[in-house]
């Protein structure tokens, strides 16, 4: 991509932000009798600054043509792997915590952590089934024993009812002789 | 004198706290230590279960945490070249070349000695100087002044772990846009709870309650860090760095007295800031060591001082930082904006009266930062003998627990599970935004300081009958605005010099 096609999707992107969201404060942009600016002033201002921003940002890297520089965290210069596992990977990375959340609303802390636990250590590249189930005991023991058992902490138990009654009953388990 | 001691008295007096007291010694120390993981995972995981402990328990553990943890942060800075927070930024300058050169052990045992004597000397200065600046806080700040004050705040952090002034800037907006959601502070009406965008509408009760700020943090630091250090690990770009424990030599601590002073008092000073005053503090710190140094060219290769100067000061600053958030109710960070949810959880307002309300709690709170440094000291040669072993459990083992733990921290706070997927919003939004240089720790204090300075602006209009001049008539006010106009100022000055050494510095290399 172009320097100039980036620095435009950046200030497009936070421009169409900062217009969504001016466009909401349509909804709340009530009179309050004692204060004169009402409920909207503030989030407008800020709204504002956030434009002002993000085109102050955009004009001076235009304006300023040896500004060829990224401006991101400084990067290892080593040539991406573009095969499609690394693209799974990667993008596993990433989605696996969200497919996680999902299923726990659904399946429960207890039944969907320990599957996501193997799952993202193989996403990690760790292959060794020894190190995968290791690994998830301690983590798992660890985090019932302070968690579950000590601070008595609540956890998702499922809204499917197979899974609601499984999650109650380790929950028991875990807390014998509380 | 006579407080202290029954702050000491408080907190040794019975087995239980001496318990919690070493638990959030160590837990700071440990989460400071852990790639991947800071003292403010430790302390958003741990905020929700602090309701139900008494409240002088709560406060200590977060004060304890705070002092453990900025140390902690020194030794991963070291080892891995990943500052724990981003007040020990600076000490990755010159820590981490240590590393490289096989000089680890001397590094960390700096950063251990100094970052204990600059925070026991802080915790004193802060027991010194607390009740007095409280006592003129409550004559002298108002409304019009906590907003002058918010704004010095946030232009002292704009440039903060952003890669440009402007970044940094958006990343406050960002922080403080987020703040807007939920209820105004005036007339309780709901924000962006309902949206509408090209016919579709929605709306959400749980936007009503607004976004809080525990599940972004633990999403912009603990999550974001883990898809970072993930993706390094796919890459194939992240290394395990070589550690050694050859420690410094008296002499070796002798040469460096005169810095080490110097950060002690400019690190307290700059604490004292609310907004950053670490992480300003650390930065400080280190630029003036390089500043008045014989030989500036060696520091960022692997100089002893550098690391001294960075550690002295931002354990200096913590003390300092306790000062506006008890005297003004204005945290300086996001840890202490923990301990500001604290105090509120509990029923209390820090703020001047805090001092008269709950004289006691705070002297408890003093002591245990007193002490915690001292803890440091032992606790922290033995770390530095041990802690090379802990860090050599591959990150990719942690990444999972350290997610599993966030999971649990955003939704133990209100048994929601929006809360868990606000945090994991927050993560890949900061994994992003860190990538393009924006600045977590920006958003994080927008946030914070957001919903402050809208309820403060908002009492000033009324009390200035509207009339932005109001602020000039009053001198606190007016010298804090004019400083934060010259802060912003000096920073785009600063930014121009910076763009311009990179341009000559760029045409150099092409000739």
């Amino acid at each position: 991509m172009s320097r100039q096609v980036m620095i435009l999707s950046e200030w497009l992107f936070w421009s169409v932000l900062a217009l969504i969201l001016w466009l909401q404060t349509g909804a709340f942009s009530e009179e309050i009798a004692e204060y004169k600016f009402g409920a909207d002033g503030w989030p407008k201002m800020v709204i504002l600054g956030l434009f002002v921003g993000a085109t102050g940002q955009a004009a001076l890297k235009w304006f300023d043509p040896s500004d060829g520089a990224s401006d991101g965290e400084d990067e290892v210069a080593v040539a991406p792997d573009r095969s499609w596992q690394k693209i799974g990977q990667k993008l596993a990375i990433f989605g696996l915590p969200l497919v996680y959340l999902w299923a726990m609303h659904r399946i429960g802390f207890f039944v969907a952590s320990p599957l996501f636990i193997i799952a993202y250590l193989y996403i990690l590249e760790v292959r060794n089934w020894r190190y995968l189930l290791g690994v998830t005991a301690i983590v798992l023991a660890i985090i019932f024993f302070v968690f579950v058992r000590l601070f008595y902490v609540a956890v998702p138990v499922g809204a499917w009812e197979t899974f609601y009654a499984i999650n109650n009953e380790i929950i028991t388990y875990i807390r014998i002789g509380l | 004198m006579v407080d202290f001691l029954a702050g000491t008295l408080a907190l040794f007096g019975d087995f239980q706290t001496i318990m919690i007291f070493t638990f959030a010694l160590f837990g700071g120390m440990l989460f400071g230590a852990i790639p991947g993981v800071n003292m403010l995972t430790l302390g958003a995981v741990i905020l929700p279960f602090t309701i139900s402990m008494q409240p002088d328990h709560a406060i200590m553990v977060f004060a304890t945490i705070y002092c453990a943890g900025v140390f902690g942060g020194a030794i991963t800075a070291i080892l891995f070249n990943i500052p724990g927070a981003p007040e020990n930024a600076p000490t990755c300058f010159d820590g981490y070349p240590m590393t490289q050169k096989g000089e680890a052990g001397k590094a960390i045992g700096a950063a251990v000695s100094f970052s204990a004597l600059g925070g026991a000397v802080s915790a004193v200065m802060m027991m010194a100087a607390t009740p007095l600046i409280a006592k003129w806080a409550v004559t002298s700040f108002g409304p019009p002044e906590i907003f002058a004050l918010i704004c010095f705040g946030l232009a002292v952090s704009a440039s903060v772990g952003a890669k440009t002034l402007w970044k940094g800037w958006m990343s406050i907006f960002l922080g403080l846009a987020i703040a807007t959601v939920g209820t105004d502070p005036v007339g309780g009406i709901r924000r962006f709870n309902e949206w509408s965008l090209f016919g579709f509408e929605t709306s959400s009760y749980y936007l009503s309650a607004g976004i809080h700020f525990i599940p972004v943090i633990l999403g912009f630091f603990a999550v974001s860090e883990v898809l970072t250090q993930a993706q390094n690990i796919a890459q194939g770009t992240r290394e395990r760095p070589k550690a050694s424990m050859q420690l410094p030599t008296i002499a070796e601590f002798w040469a460096v007295r005169i810095t080490a002073f110097r950060s002690m008092i400019l690190g307290f000073f700059a604490g004292v800031l609310p907004g950053i005053g670490a992480t300003l503090a650390a930065f400080l710190g280190y630029s003036q060591a390089v500043r008045w140094s014989k030989t500036p060219e060696k520091y960022g290769k692997g100089e002893l001082d550098g690391v001294v100067a960075s550690e002295t000061a931002n354990n200096a600053a913590t003390g300092a930082a306790m000062i506006p958030l008890l005297a003004l109710g204005l945290p300086g960070g996001a840890l202490t904006a923990m301990m500001l949810g604290i105090f509120q959880i509990h029923g209390m307002e820090p703020g001047p009266l805090i001092f008269i309300n709950s004289h006691d709690l705070v002297w408890v709170m003093f002591a245990a930062m007193f002490w915690a440094n001292v803890a440091i000291l032992g606790l922290g040669w033995i770390q530095t003998k041990t802690v090379v072993h802990i860090l050599r459990i591959p990150f990719r083992w942690l990444a999972p627990g350290i997610l599993l733990l966030a999971v649990i921290g955003a939704f133990a706070l209100r048994n929601l599970l929006i809360d868990v997927w606000v945090m994991l919003l927050a993560g890949i939004v900061g994994y992003l935004l860190r990538r393009t240089g924006y600045s977590a720790a920006g958003i994080v204090l927008g946030l914070i300081l957001g919903k402050l300075g809208e309820s403060a602006f908002a009492k000033s209009m009324q009390l200035l009958d509207y009339s932005a001049l109001g602020f000039i008539d009053r001198p606190i006010a007016a010298f804090l605005i004019i400083a934060a106009l010259l802060t912003v100022v000096n920073s785009i000055i600063r930014e121009i010099r910076a763009t311009r050494g990179a341009k000559a510095a760029t045409k150099m290399l092409m000739d």
